[in-house]
């Protein structure tokens, strides 16, 4: 009854003309954030503090809620029409819903991608109302086995995932760890792999590094193509709403993601990126037709999205119910809260 | 000639990382200290590029010269980075793009000075000046 009433209470809160506007333009720019690579919610939100800080604080916290959850679905448009993450949550987007766009299927990608991301923010949302006291005591329950385990169990679905030559993926996850050691040593203050480079002190960072990954690899393929070979998606987008088939074959992944995400995203350290990759590599060993993925499955879209999307709720489990931000981004929340 | 130049750049890669990070301290096993996972990384990186170099010294596979657009691209990157904050954010940039959009496609150069002027501008006001994000000023000293 207590729930039902503070249900209530934030309803008559949120539909205020001058809550829902706020809620209608951290939506509008947090989706214009998402689309450009690069920049992702939390740089966003960091150059918009100082804005807010004028604002009302429950007006505050609905503009980042809204610039948080539109970034996470923004993210995917240009992940799906141009091949480049808009930000590192739809990182795995890339490889199906490009190729969905350059076989003319651009439309049900994108709509499937605002579909799911819609659904499961949704139900991220119910999930932090009804089980934020008693999932962050589990979460607090995490230790040092359970963080390894999850770690190892990480890399070997980045392994899973990738296709052609296991040797290479292998290669390509060790220098993915070496990198990732480039920078201080949280522990002991110990700089390592910097080799006195004063601008590796804090180490590589990840927007940068999804940046140049995807971002400059698809100008260096398309400058190595010639005129006549150049493959770029010119078709026009239609059909964003998704047909029978489509639900049909997205609506599993998208209540998996979601379930996924929002439990993953509650754990100190996972933020929006992994619960993606586990939601890829999970739909694609229930498919009927594993060897589909790769080259324009749609359920490796829905998946993904609707993971990212739950996860963005599930990380503000252990700030709001224990102030406690345990990833980048809530704890961006932490300030206004 | 068989490719394991990938194999070879991998493995020297990884005996720098074994290096560097025995130098930092590995530590003990209850202990362990700041170049412990760096150097078992670089191990198994060690052990990986061997058998990729074994691998393809076993079956050799046809390799593509990289085309000249895309090293030259390479080359304009590396230099940027090196210039940007000599000369400044909107001067280096403005070569960059002019450079890139001149290998991707052969126009005219003044639509390609226009276009290079344009996104240039459009990049240090939304960047720069919207979202106050710090640009090197250089030699324009803006």
């Amino acid at each position: 009854m207590e729930t039902l009433h503070s249900l209530a209470y934030g309803f008559s809160i949120f539909l205020q003309p001058l809550n829902l506007m706020y809620c209608f333009f951290g939506v509008l720019l947090g989706t214009l954030v998402g689309v450009l690579p690069g920049l992702g919610p939390a740089a966003a939100i960091s150059l918009l503090l100082p804005a807010i800080f004028h604002a009302p604080p429950v007006g505050s916290v609905i503009m980042l809620s809204g610039i948080c959850y539109g970034a996470m679905y923004g993210g995917s448009t240009t992940s799906i029409l141009v091949n480049i993450p808009g930000e590192t949550a739809s990182v795995i987007t890339c490889i199906d819903g490009y190729q969905m766009a350059r076989k003319g299927r651009a439309g049900p990608a994108l709509g499937i991608a605002a579909f799911g991301s819609f659904i499961a923010g949704t139900f991220g949302i119910i999930g932090l109302m009804l089980f934020a006291p008693s999932l962050a005591n589990i979460a607090l329950g995490f230790g040092p086995q359970e963080y390894f385990s999850l770690a190892i169990m990480s890399l070997t679905l980045v392994t899973y995932v990738t296709r052609g030559s296991l040797l290479r993926s292998l290669i390509m996850a060790c220098t993915g760890i070496i990198i990732s050691m480039v920078g201080m040593d949280p522990i002991n203050s110990t700089l390592r792999l910097t080799f006195g480079i004063n601008d590796l002190m804090d180490g590589f960072q990840i927007v940068l590094v999804s940046m140049g990954l995807f971002g400059m690899s698809e100008v260096l393929v398309n400058l190595s193509q010639t005129f006549a070979k150049r493959d770029v998606v010119t078709d026009k987008i239609k059909n964003l709403f998704p047909n029978a088939q489509d639900w049909k074959d997205s609506a599993k992944p998208i209540v998996r993601g979601s379930i996924l995400g929002f439990f993953l995203g509650i754990l100190p350290g996972f933020g929006t990126v992994l619960p993606t990759f586990l939601s890829y590599a999970l739909e694609k060993k229930l498919s009927k037709h594993p060897e589909k993925f790769g080259t324009g499955a749609i359920e490796g879209v829905a998946g993904p999205e609707a993971a990212n999307n739950a996860a963005s709720s599930g990380t503000f489990i252990p700030l709001l119910s224990l102030g406690l931000p345990t990833n980048p981004l809530p704890r961006l929340f932490w300030e206004p809260c | 000639m068989q490719k394991i130049g990938s194999g070879i750049f991998f493995l020297g890669f990884a005996l720098v990382v074994i290096w560097e990070s025995w130098r930092v301290g590995l530590g003990t096993w209850t202990v362990p200290g700041s170049g412990f996972i760096s150097f078992c990384a670089g191990m198994i990186l060690t052990i990986l590029a061997l058998l990729l170099i074994y691998d393809d010294w076993q079956r050799p596979k046809k390799t593509g010269k990289m085309p000249l657009r895309v090293f030259l691209a390479l080359s304009f990157l590396l230099v940027y980075s090196m210039v940007l904050n000599t000369i400044g954010f909107v001067v280096s940039t403005f070569f960059l793009v002019l450079a890139l959009f001149r290998l991707g496609e052969a126009r005219r150069w003044w639509v390609l000075t226009g276009m290079s002027v344009i996104v240039t501008l459009m990049a240090y006001l939304i960047f720069g000046r919207l979202l106050q994000v710090y640009f090197p000023p250089g030699v324009l000293g803006i």
